[in-house]
């Protein structure tokens, strides 16, 4: 990690180009030829906000760390995956950042959520601190669940994006749950453009690649309009995966440690640094490590019921394995915590205790 | 790991239950060993629920992950039952192994 911050600089102007394929280029739900839009390929990857180890910043809880270098990573990810929310909420996916060019105030608004301060929504500060509810101290390396998990506590504080944020746990995505944000919403009528749907679904899983399909299942995840891309990585360190190309996953890598950034006199805020400007990193993806998060955001329940569509069809493809499932309504036992322990049935516990008699005594049984 | 000795499910009459060991990912850091790890489950038990149970032993609140792996490292549905998992993925030994695991962290 030390060491990527010491070659950084020799690095940057060494990025690899696209290779020259007729492949086409996935980028968070939009296919391009990198023969004819390489262009628009770039423009798109530098369009969202990326974010890296920054150090000088104030220090967390007043007294910590004041850089995030070598542990930061996987937070930064959470807030690439989180920004790319906004950007869709409140830009829009079509939405491009042009350097130099005077920029609208959601954007501002947006960026400013990210920014290394403590009063901003989603800042590192932020992150830290609301981590320690996680049971992760200031400083401790989190996982794609932990910094989902954290960054939906926050995001209940952000009543500027009104964001709904779901993480399906159990590889389940459970239809209702999603739904019922919906009529939530419709019951506050006082200002109902703020309330419209806008559903950030944030899948943890556990992706064993040995298993086949699973690599076409998860490139399938970066080919639907709504995808908001995969948190995760390679043993030990965190990327924001963005999209693939044939057999390489293509990503934004926080592993790059920046100045901490404040807004000058005229309380502009100088975000050049917020934008990857080299050709994005690509890696392959048997190096990804099987922690992973998959986020999709749907702006309206008729995204979201497309993107049901899509999942549904994708689990009719032969012989692919699910990365995970689609279920209308939660099952009992979770909704009612009186059948969340299985007891044992005596009349079978005897019977089989008999059975098992010397063999082992230490099987537990359990019936439904 | 050793195995177990095999035996007959359809000996034990009407409760005809799977035969399911649980072992912990053996790289796991976060999730704690469980006391017991020899099970035997209803057939048409769902893996979710079993899933349930496991977590309420160890104390797991439900915004951690905690993932049963298959065999061949492949996270079955969580709607499929016991004795679906068991026919795709049982053991030559006549036991269904799963592994348990929850998630790697970066820095």
């Amino acid at each position: 990690l030390f060491l990527a911050t010491l070659t950084y600089d020799t690095l940057r102007f060494e990025y690899e180009d696209f290779p020259e394929t007729k492949e086409p280029v996935w980028i968070l739900g939009r296919k391009y030829s990198v023969f004819t839009e390489k262009e628009e390929i770039l423009l798109d990857v530098t369009s969202r906000l990326w974010f890296t180890y920054r150090k000088n910043f104030p220090a967390i809880g007043g007294t910590g760390p004041t850089s995030d270098t070598g542990w930061g990573c996987m937070l930064r990810c959470g807030q690439m995956i989180f920004a790319q929310a906004l950007v869709c909420r409140h830009l829009g996916r079509e939405w491009r950042w042009i350097k130099g060019k005077r920029q609208v105030d959601n954007y501002f608004s947006v960026l400013n959520a990210f920014i290394d301060k403590k009063d901003s929504y989603y800042s590192i500060h932020q992150i830290a601190q609301m981590g320690v509810g996680e049971g992760k101290s200031i400083g401790q390396w989190y996982g794609p669940n932990t910094v989902a998990q954290v960054l939906k506590k926050l995001a209940t504080f952000d009543t500027w994006s009104s964001l709904a944020v779901h993480i399906a746990m159990d590889n389940t995505v459970v239809m209702e749950e999603i739904s019922k944000y919906h009529t939530e919403v419709e019951v506050v009528p006082v200002f109902p453009s703020l309330y419209i749907f806008g559903c950030l679904l944030l899948l943890p899983l556990a992706v064993s690649l040995s298993v086949s399909c699973a690599f076409l299942l998860l490139q399938h995840c970066f080919m639907m309009p709504q995808s908001l891309g995969v948190i995760g990585g390679k043993p030990n360190s965190a990327h924001y995966f963005i999209g693939y190309v044939g057999e390489e996953l293509i990503y934004l890598d926080p592993h790059t440690t920046q100045p901490a950034v404040e807004p000058n006199e005229r309380g502009c805020l100088p975000d050049e640094s917020f934008h990857c400007q080299h050709p994005p990193c690509r890696m392959s993806i048997a190096e990804l490590d099987p922690s992973i998060a998959v986020g999709f955001f749907c702006n309206t329940e008729e995204d979201f019921n497309d993107w049901c569509q899509q999942i549904r069809k994708l689990s009719l493809v032969r012989g692919a394995l699910p990365m995970f499932e689609l279920v209308e309504r939660q099952p009992s036992h979770f909704s009612n915590p009186d059948v969340l322990n299985l007891t044992p049935d005596s009349s079978d516990a005897d019977r089989l205790e008999r059975f098992f008699d010397s063999e082992d005594e230490d099987f537990e049984i359990l019936t439904l | 790991r050793t195995r177990l000795v095999p035996v007959s499910p359809s000996a034990t009459g009407l409760f005809v239950p799977v035969q399911v060991v649980v072992e912990r990912y053996q790289k796991e850091k976060n999730l704690p060993p469980l006391n017991r790890t020899k099970f035997l489950v209803s057939q048409d038990l769902p893996l979710s629920q079993f899933a349930v149970t496991l977590r309420t032993r160890l104390c797991l609140a439900s915004s951690q992950t905690f993932y049963l792996l298959a065999d061949n490292g492949a996270l079955p549905n969580m709607t499929a039952t016991m004795q679906e998992l068991y026919r795709e993925h049982r053991d030559e030994d006549g036991f269904l192994y799963l592994t348990y695991a929850s998630q790697e962290v970066f820095g």
